[in-house]
């Protein structure tokens, strides 16, 4: 059974007054559990597939295709929805890791938590939240770095702080855009070490962006993009394949 | 809940914020410090007044009037009226010595009845204290000193009565009290406008002082020059009395102004002359008196009962007295030759102008704190700018865009309160120490804003109102948060994907 199902998806953004096709018709089946790499150049369309695979953004109204889970349709949400959708179902890791530089690396992982509780029912399972977060920062090798602030950590940290803040929720899909591509190759190899810690038993669906062949051969399965388009699908994964 | 944690990081963690709290300080400090001052200004003076020339006055300048006493007995038989008490106002030159020579207005007044109405006896300067003025930290002030207490103890006596020891000829003589200021100016006031905080002691010189009478048609008559004992000094707080008013015995002031008692004669007899021994005239004689004329006063000043009392009513009661007085008594002028005012009534000019130029200052400096919702709305204009990709975060994260906006809604409001609080702090200390900051600016940079011959009193008030506070500091706290409302809808407005993609 396909968890995620994108037909003939596409979006198209304006530059002033010239239109500019990013996605021209994407279709892709994703199974539940599945690590899906999609590997293509700059431009390719890599992100804003990603993007509005986590319901960041709208495919064009009149030609946009759809993208469902488990059969329930993202553009059928209204916008509340679509923020309780992103809440619930996903997380997201991105290439410049996105922590907010205020919080430490606690906070920044329970943030996501905060947000889809509110706040009596953070206060609720404020305890079992912050367990979990430890927990998951120890995973990541972080333990020793919960008071720190992203600013003192390394870029390898930061990627695993926002790996953790992707999780905090337990999410069924982890979306990852370039999550190495801001790092050597070392720490990336390191970093999707952890990714594949962190998938843990449940085998939650991982959707990930990369330019680079061998972190895309990490995944299950790779599907290159270029031009708006899935060129090869499927492409047998890498290390798994 | 992540609003309230990002709010509290977001705070201390840029000077952005601390700028704009501070903009907001100063703005509600600024609003706080001239409404009190303004206002305090306004309710001294009311509040002074009243309690200077009483809540009604019946008048009748220069020509005043006779039977008062019998007048004041029938106002003070009513149950709405505490005290009344006479008394003559004159202007004249006073002459402390050949250098000091000053116009002023001479007070006659009966030293009891008008403690009763104005609260004389504690105006009187020159008497011992025991404990310091908040401001005196060196107990410097004179008045404490226990050596000095019989001095200070016998000028209030002699201030008290306006009649005592002379200290010359160790005989007993009328006296007068001088307002603190009255010779000020000749040093006791600095050039820039502050006052010694101790006035040169004055009591046991002699002032003389010089009056014109008029007669019964308002013709000028000889002037009339008298010395008296200065016994004491008083201090009203009001700068306009304590530099232009003199209190003397009001029989002092009647005979001065041939205002007294006496004896009635015709005009028209024919002069009887007196001679001596040998048959040369060496005198006239007096005609016969056909009647008295009784003694007069310019003014009959009158105290309610309590502070609950309209004026308004007072007023009108006091005026159906005189009606009553006027049928009863020969003496008695018309009522419509009188004028029986309220105190407000008499300085309404005055007052009015004070209270449209507080409205006009409060409306001036209300505009210019609008600027501090512009500020803060500039403010968080450029926040968001920069805080972008933390706005793209959270709706990644699952925001919704009001739970977005909220965050900044409740930042500028975290703002608000932090400067108001901050602000009202900052008026509370600049109110309770203005008039020493006054006079440090004063001796250090020349500067001096409060003129007390433009503003009546010495010192600026320093009354701190916490209703004023609130309403200031709360009206800070909305306006920071109104000034947050735009940005933070656009904030909640933009595209996630953008904000993930600022750069």
């Amino acid at each position: 059974m396909s968890a995620i199902k994108v037909e003939n998806l596409h979006k198209t953004y304006k530059l002033g007054k010239v239109e500019v096709p990013v996605l021209r018709g994407v279709s892709l089946d994703i199974e539940s559990g599945q690590w899906l790499a999609i590997l293509g150049a700059s431009g390719s369309g890599k992100s804003t597939l990603l993007h509005l695979l986590g319901g960041l953004d709208r495919p064009d109204a009149k030609t946009g295709g759809s993208i469902a889970y488990d059969g329930r349709k993202l553009g059928a949400l209204s916008a509340s929805e679509r923020n309780q959708f992103r809440r619930d179902h996903v997380g997201f890791v991105f290439q410049f890791y996105h922590l907010v530089p205020e919080l430490t690396v606690l906070e920044n992982t329970l943030l996501g938590a905060m947000i889809r509780l509110g706040r009596l029912g953070y206060m609720r399972d404020s305890t079992k939240l912050r367990e979990s977060a430890k927990q998951l920062l120890d995973k990541a090798g972080l333990s020793h770095r919960l008071a720190h602030k992203p600013a003192q950590l390394s870029g390898g940290e930061r990627q695993r702080v926002a790996i953790a803040r992707a999780l905090i929720n337990d999410p069924p899909v982890l979306l990852a855009d370039e999550p190495t591509g801001n790092l050597d190759q070392k720490t990336g190899a390191e970093l999707l070490d952890v990714f594949e810690t962190m998938r843990g038993k449940t085998k939650r669906t991982i959707v990930m962006v990369t330019h680079d062949p061998n972190v895309a051969s990490r995944a299950d399965r790779v599907v290159e993009m270029a031009d708006g388009l899935i060129r090869k699908s499927p492409v047998g994964g890498g290390a798994r394949a | 809940m992540f609003q309230s944690l990002l709010t509290r990081r977001y705070l201390t963690s840029k000077v952005m914020p601390l700028l704009a709290s501070a903009a907001v300080m100063l703005s509600v400090a600024m609003e706080l410090i001239t409404w009190s001052v303004m206002g305090g200004f306004l309710e001294q003076l009311i509040q002074s007044g009243r309690t200077l020339m009483g809540d009604v006055e019946i008048s009748r300048p220069q020509r005043g009037f006779g039977d008062y006493e019998k007048l004041i007995e029938m106002l003070e038989a009513d149950e709405w009226i505490e005290a009344a008490t006479p008394t003559i106002d004159a202007y004249g030159l006073v002459k402390l010595n050949a250098q000091q020579v000053t116009t002023c207005r001479i007070k006659g007044i009966d030293p009891e009845s008008f403690d009763r109405v104005t609260g004389y006896y504690d105006t009187l300067y020159w008497k011992p204290i025991d404990t310091p003025l908040p401001r005196d930290k060196d107990r410097e002030d004179p008045r404490l000193d226990p050596e000095r207490r019989d001095t200070f103890e016998m000028t209030d006596r002699l201030g008290r009565n306006l009649y005592g020891l002379d200290i010359g000829t160790n005989s007993d003589r009328d006296q007068a009290v001088l307002g603190i200021e009255v010779f000020g100016k000749r040093g006791l006031r600095a050039e820039a406008g502050f006052v010694t905080d101790f006035p040169v002691f004055l009591p046991g010189l002699d002032v003389t002082l010089n009056v014109l009478p008029i007669d019964m048609s308002g013709g000028f008559l000889e002037p009339v020059a008298r010395k008296l004992q200065i016994a004491n000094e008083f201090s009203s707080n009001i700068f306009e009395i304590d530099s232009q008013t003199i209190y003397v015995p009001l029989p002092v002031l009647q005979n001065m102004l041939k205002m007294d008692r006496a004896e009635r004669v015709d005009p028209g007899a024919p002069v009887e002359f007196i001679f001596d021994d040998q048959g040369n005239p060496i005198g006239r004689k007096m005609p016969e008196a056909i009647g008295v004329t009784p003694a007069k006063v310019t003014s009959v000043l009158v105290r309610a009962v309590g502070d609950h009392v309209p004026l308004e009513d007072l007023r009108e009661r006091v005026a159906q007295i005189y009606e009553r007085f006027e049928q009863q008594s020969a003496e008695a002028p018309p009522l419509g030759a009188l004028d029986i005012l309220t105190w407000e009534d008499r300085n309404s000019t005055l007052i009015g102008a004070i209270k449209k130029e507080t409205g006009l200052v409060l409306f001036i400096f209300g505009i210019i704190s609008l600027t501090s919702v512009f500020l803060v709305l500039a403010i968080f204009w450029s926040m968001i700018s920069e805080r972008t990709k933390d706005i793209g975060i959270l709706r990644a994260l699952g925001a919704s865009g009001p739970g977005v906006a909220w965050l900044w809604v409740r930042y500028g409001l975290a703002i608000g309160v932090v400067g108001s609080l901050l602000g009202g702090v900052l008026a509370y200390v600049v109110i309770t120490n203005i008039n020493a900051i006054h006079e440090w600016m004063g001796s250090a940079l020349g500067i001096s804003i409060w003129d007390p011959q433009v503003y009546y009193f010495a010192r600026i008030p320093e009354d701190f109102n916490a209703t004023k506070a609130i309403i200031i500091v709360s009206a800070g706290i909305v306006s920071c948060g109104l000034g947050a409302l735009i940005p933070a809808w656009r904030a909640a407005r933009m595209d996630p994907v953008k904000a993930l993609r600022f750069e």
